[in-house]
């Protein structure tokens, strides 16, 4: 197969390819370096792009609310990381080095992918596009980069593997999907670049079935080495590279407050749009950078295992959100936090709706 | 047609966002949604509803823009004024914000027309097909557009960022 053209990674990224289509992508992204690194990069780019159109929005006359004053601490993070839209982009597309031991328990997590299909016609060689990468594609590391691996592990061969940034798994852009972004200050949406930047929103209505096994390599990987019970195949351990942009420790440091248990609840009135998201979920954080594993809830109240596809990761001080990857339908969970209650937003595919989510109790 | 409450409903919010962001004017951007939905009404019935409501909207903006650009920019610029005159003192995060949103704003007017709406489109979620349909565009080639809207939107952005006031490209037709 080509090299996949800079087109086809965005629309294999927005969720606009077939099945078909999807899967070779997928495919050959998981086995082409440069390609991951382009895929890599694309993200940035389009979270990066979203974060700006986002900005226009607190313009006068403009439709974002003004929304509550910043602490400093919470300030123009972006800024205070030196970190513009295009570093961003860039440091999105390097690639990190993940020395995963993994546990093979059968070749499972192959992912399934369509091998007959090709891609686009389209697709074209993009080595053009690779000297913009950084010469050494798979060692550095972007924070944002972490948290959107997707360990192309393969699962056959336990050992130690690269693990491709982002290669697997295309959850559509982080576009500041209208309404959420409503919500977000011009900061707020800035600073999201590093905490979010080019990761989940999972609201793309073609979620190739491949994302799955490999979100569930995905959250493996970034909770192993707390998380030991997971118990699903293969665990990795996250060895992450210095990265241009992290988190500052305050923010992760308030991570911990948002771990816990929720549950939505599907009052009366809010439309069905629960598909692939549970009743009841556990957020854990155990590995300082996002996106976090999400998990399940045991029927005794207990945290139970990974919920495929499932990762959360903070977007602004007090917003969360919740991503399912997984099913005929990616949906997104935005979660307000406000006190005890959490109000919500939800995403699935073009629906959205209101869901009340409130936390409850839960051991581990 | 009743349905206009309904499409009234669902697509105003996003659809005045949508010309807010590419107008850079509320006000304009209200009233070019008005007409949209005027139109709508009129229509016995549309198949791609928010394609086309996309489509109309931005047809209106081309025409409009073709018409009377410059008569425009200078009720910008006196309204400008006469906002600054008013403004008491804003905050310094205000200010920051404003700046953002200014940078963001000449970043995006550095795109070429087709990619800017593609782009803004997509961020009102917009499908592939729906935004081929609103641009006339083959569905094949809508993520070239986006692609390339995006790196250019970025590197304008950050070129302004770093370059002040000189930046490569012109300003974009609007």
């Amino acid at each position: 197969m080509q090299h996949l053209d800079e087109g086809t990674i965005h629309a294999w990224l927005d969720g606009a390819l077939s099945k078909g289509e999807a899967a070779a992508v997928a495919e050959h992204v998981a086995q082409c370096r440069e390609c991951a690194a382009l895929v890599a990069e694309a993200r940035g780019m389009i979270a990066a792009a979203g974060n700006i159109v986002a900005a226009l929005d607190t313009v006068r006359g403009g439709v974002i609310p003004a929304s509550a004053p910043m602490s400093d601490g919470q300030r123009s993070l972006w800024r205070r990381l030196r970190l513009t839209p295009a570093r961003a982009a860039l440091a999105a597309t390097v690639l990190i080095t993940v020395a995963s031991l993994l546990t093979v328990r059968g070749g499972k997590e192959r992912i399934a992918s369509d091998s007959g299909a090709r891609a686009r016609t389209e697709a074209a060689p993009t080595a053009a596009h690779a000297p913009r990468l950084p010469a050494s594609a798979s060692t550095p590391s972007h924070d944002s980069a972490v948290r959107l691996a997707n360990t192309d592990a393969d699962a056959r061969n336990a050992k130690p593997v690269n693990v491709k940034t982002m290669a697997n798994a295309p959850v559509s852009a982080p576009r500041p999907r209208a309404d959420t972004a409503t919500k977000l200050a011009a900061d707020q949406v800035f600073s999201r670049a590093v905490v979010a930047s080019g990761a989940v929103p999972a609201s793309s209505n073609a979620q190739p079935a491949a994302a799955l096994p490999a979100a569930k390599t995905t959250t493996d990987a970034l909770e192993a080495g707390v998380a030991r019970r997971a118990d699903v195949a293969p665990q990795a351990q996250l060895a992450v590279a210095g990265g241009v942009a992290r988190p500052s420790l305050k923010s992760l440091a308030v991570m911990s407050e948002l771990e816990g248990c929720y549950q939505v609840r599907s009052d009366s009135g809010a439309p069905t749009v629960s598909s692939g998201v549970p009743a009841r979920f556990a957020l854990v954080n155990v590995s300082a950078e996002p996106p976090h594993a999400v998990r399940a809830i045991s029927p005794e109240g207990r945290i139970d295992s990974i919920v495929p596809g499932g990762t959360w990761q903070r977007l602004t001080p007090d917003m969360i959100q919740v991503s399912f990857a997984n099913a005929g339908q990616p949906s997104a969970l935005t979660l307000q936090v406000g006190g005890r209650v959490l109000a919500r937003r939800f995403d699935a595919g073009k629906q959205t709706a209101s869901l009340p989510v409130t936390r409850i109790d839960c051991r581990r | 047609m009743n349905d206009v409450d309904r499409l009234f409903r669902e697509y105003h919010v996003p659809l005045v966002r949508y010309l807010t962001r590419r107008l850079g004017d509320r006000d304009w951007a209200d009233e070019v949604a008005q007409e949209t939905f005027l139109r709508a009404m009129r229509q016995e019935s549309i198949v791609s509803e928010r394609a086309w409501l996309f489509a109309v909207a931005t047809n209106l903006v081309r025409d409009e823009a073709r018409k009377d650009a410059r008569r425009r920019h200078r009720l910008e610029l006196l309204r400008e004024q006469a906002r600054a005159d008013e403004a008491v003192e804003p905050e310094p995060l205000a200010i920051e914000r404003a700046q953002e949103a200014a940078l963001a704003r000449k970043a995006l007017d550095m795109l070429v027309e087709r990619d800017r709406e593609a782009l803004l489109m997509r961020e009102e979620g917009l499908d592939y097909t729906e935004i081929a349909s609103a641009l006339e565009l083959s569905v094949g080639s809508v993520g070239t557009t986006l692609a390339r809207a995006r790196r250019r939107l970025v590197e304008a952005y950050e070129s302004l960022q770093h370059g002040g006031s000189g930046v490569r490209g012109t300003h974009a037709a609007s």
